[in-house]
């Protein structure tokens, strides 16, 4: 009875009433202004750019404090994503957080790659990208070693070139969502079935794969997502923070890069049908790519919602190396918020911070 | 205490739209898991890119019999812009010699500790 007298109280029920008129009238203008606006600014951390060839872009963003760790820090991209989303903006950022932290960063980031790139592979991205960037990190800093990191398939890239890093540069490794083994990735796997899906054939005549098959495929995996990602939108049209996120990474996701052709074909192949670097089999430019071969301390960040990446796919990491020194953490969050969330932010980076300190000296 | 249980217009909307989308993903997720719908989609996106390889030749030629440039022409125009501009990169680094000596300066020391919690 008194929940029924609570429910009709006048004065809540007018401030709600009041409150929804003046969120309705807001949605109305600030409807207007979403649809108007230009595209959303990203990036808050001043950087320079090192090396830029072709595809390759590599930046070292301007420390913010007069001491730092003795080493530093390179993230790897995934070549099918900008690396902006670790540095959407100020109070959203990893990169920012890391260099208030004290922590000398790089990336190494991807530009669409050119009709005369399609021919680039793995052997392309970890002998020859990623030692680059390695040895320019190393002759900049004047530290022999450093922590590499990587979301999603620039973890796997990250994970593949400290199995055959024979400069023993890599001290850690820090992973985003990061797949290794490729058996729990079903949809993926049932999409790219041989029986059906001529890899081949699609390279052949396309050359690099537009970005809008990836980002169809990843509709197809959660199809209701965009609609009640509008959804959800409109109904929060009237809060600044909300909209300005959900344009970042709107226009994140819309900035998906198309992919090297003999890149994706071996990630199909190698990858998805054999599953060849869980399985002990992966090869890249003849030398043998063994996940045993990492002794460097591992740290692994999964999410709980991710239906891109699931727990298992990056579970190798924990166990099927030679590290004696790994750690998991289970991240609230999808595959994307993962990275820039708002529990990213509030959780997830300062145990990334406590993690790799004490692995930085 | 009144307000807590104040019938929140919103928040039901929002439940309902989640709680739609689960439903939707979830049903989807049994459906285009199957070797049959691989197989469909399969075939509809060799149709889609074969067509759009025909649309991409029809519109070249087009172009061509028109004296205008072709989207392969404006691409090929772009990218090498798009080299140029990286050559004028490197130029440019490996003439600024005061900017190098300036970030020389701005070196920090890399000789950081964490907090003893762990917590820098």
């Amino acid at each position: 009875m008194s929940a029924t007298v609570e429910t009709l109280d006048p004065a809540a029920l007018a401030t709600r009433v009041r409150t929804e008129v003046d969120r309705a009238i807001k949605r109305n203008i600030k409807g207007l202004d979403f649809l108007t606006a230009p595209r959303a600014r990203v990036g808050a951390m001043p950087s320079d750019q090192l090396l830029r060839r072709g595809t390759l872009s590599l930046h070292r963003y301007r420390p913010v404090v007069d001491e730092v760790y003795r080493r530093p820090l390179l993230i790897v991209s995934p070549p099918s994503n900008k690396g902006y989303i670790f540095d959407l903006a100020s109070g959203q950022s990893f990169i920012e957080f890391m260099l208030l932290r004290g922590y000398d960063i790089f990336l190494l980031d991807w530009m669409p790659p050119r009709a005369d790139e399609a021919h680039l592979a793995l052997e392309d991205y970890l002998l020859d990208f990623i030692p680059t960037c390695v040895a320019k990190v190393r002759e900049l800093s004047g530290e022999p070693d450093l922590t590499l990191s990587g979301y999603c398939m620039g973890g796997t890239l990250a994970v593949m070139y400290a199995a055959i890093d024979d400069t023993q540069a890599v001290a850690n490794l820090l992973c985003f969502t990061t797949p290794v083994d490729f058996a729990p990735m079903r949809l993926f796997r049932t999409w790219a079935d041989a029986g059906h899906f001529d890899v081949d054939r699609l390279v052949d005549s396309l050359g690099n794969v537009p970005p809008e098959l990836v980002l169809g495929a990843f509709d197809l995996m959660r199809p209701a997502n965009r609609t009640a990602g509008m959804l959800n939108l409109w109904t929060n049209m009237w809060n600044d923070d909300f909209v300005r996120s959900y344009r970042m990474f709107d226009r994140w996701a819309a900035e998906t890069l198309p992919m090297p052709g003999g890149y994706f074909r071996q990630l199909v192949k190698q990858l998805l049908w054999d599953n060849a670097l869980v399985e002990d089999r992966m090869e890249v430019g003849g030398r043998p790519v063994r996940l045993a071969a990492i002794s460097a301390p591992i740290l692994s960040i999964v999410a709980q919602h991710d239906h891109v990446v699931a727990r298992e796919a990056a579970a190798p990491l924990l166990d099927r190396t030679s590290s004696a020194d790994t750690e998991e953490i289970i991240s609230k969050g999808g595959h994307v918020s993962v990275v820039a969330g708002a529990g990213a932010v509030k959780r997830l980076w300062p145990s990334i911070d406590a993690w790799l300190g004490k692995r930085s000296l | 205490m009144a307000q807590s249980n104040t019938f929140d217009p919103v928040a039901a909307w929002q439940q309902l739209v989640g709680q739609w989308e689960r439903q939707i993903n979830d049903a989807a997720a049994g459906f285009s898991g199957t070797e049959e719908f691989a197989g469909t989609m399969n075939q509809a996106a060799k149709l889609s890119f074969a067509a759009r390889k025909a649309l991409d030749e029809t519109m070249e030629r087009m172009a061509q019999s028109m004296q205008i440039a072709t989207h392969t022409q404006m691409t090929s125009v772009l990218e090498r812009l798009d080299r140029i501009e990286e050559h004028l990169l490197t130029i440019a680094a490996a003439l600024s010699p005061a900017d190098r000596q300036a970030a020389a300066a701005r070196e920090p020391k890399r000789t950081r500790r964490p907090a003893p919690d762990g917590d820098a």
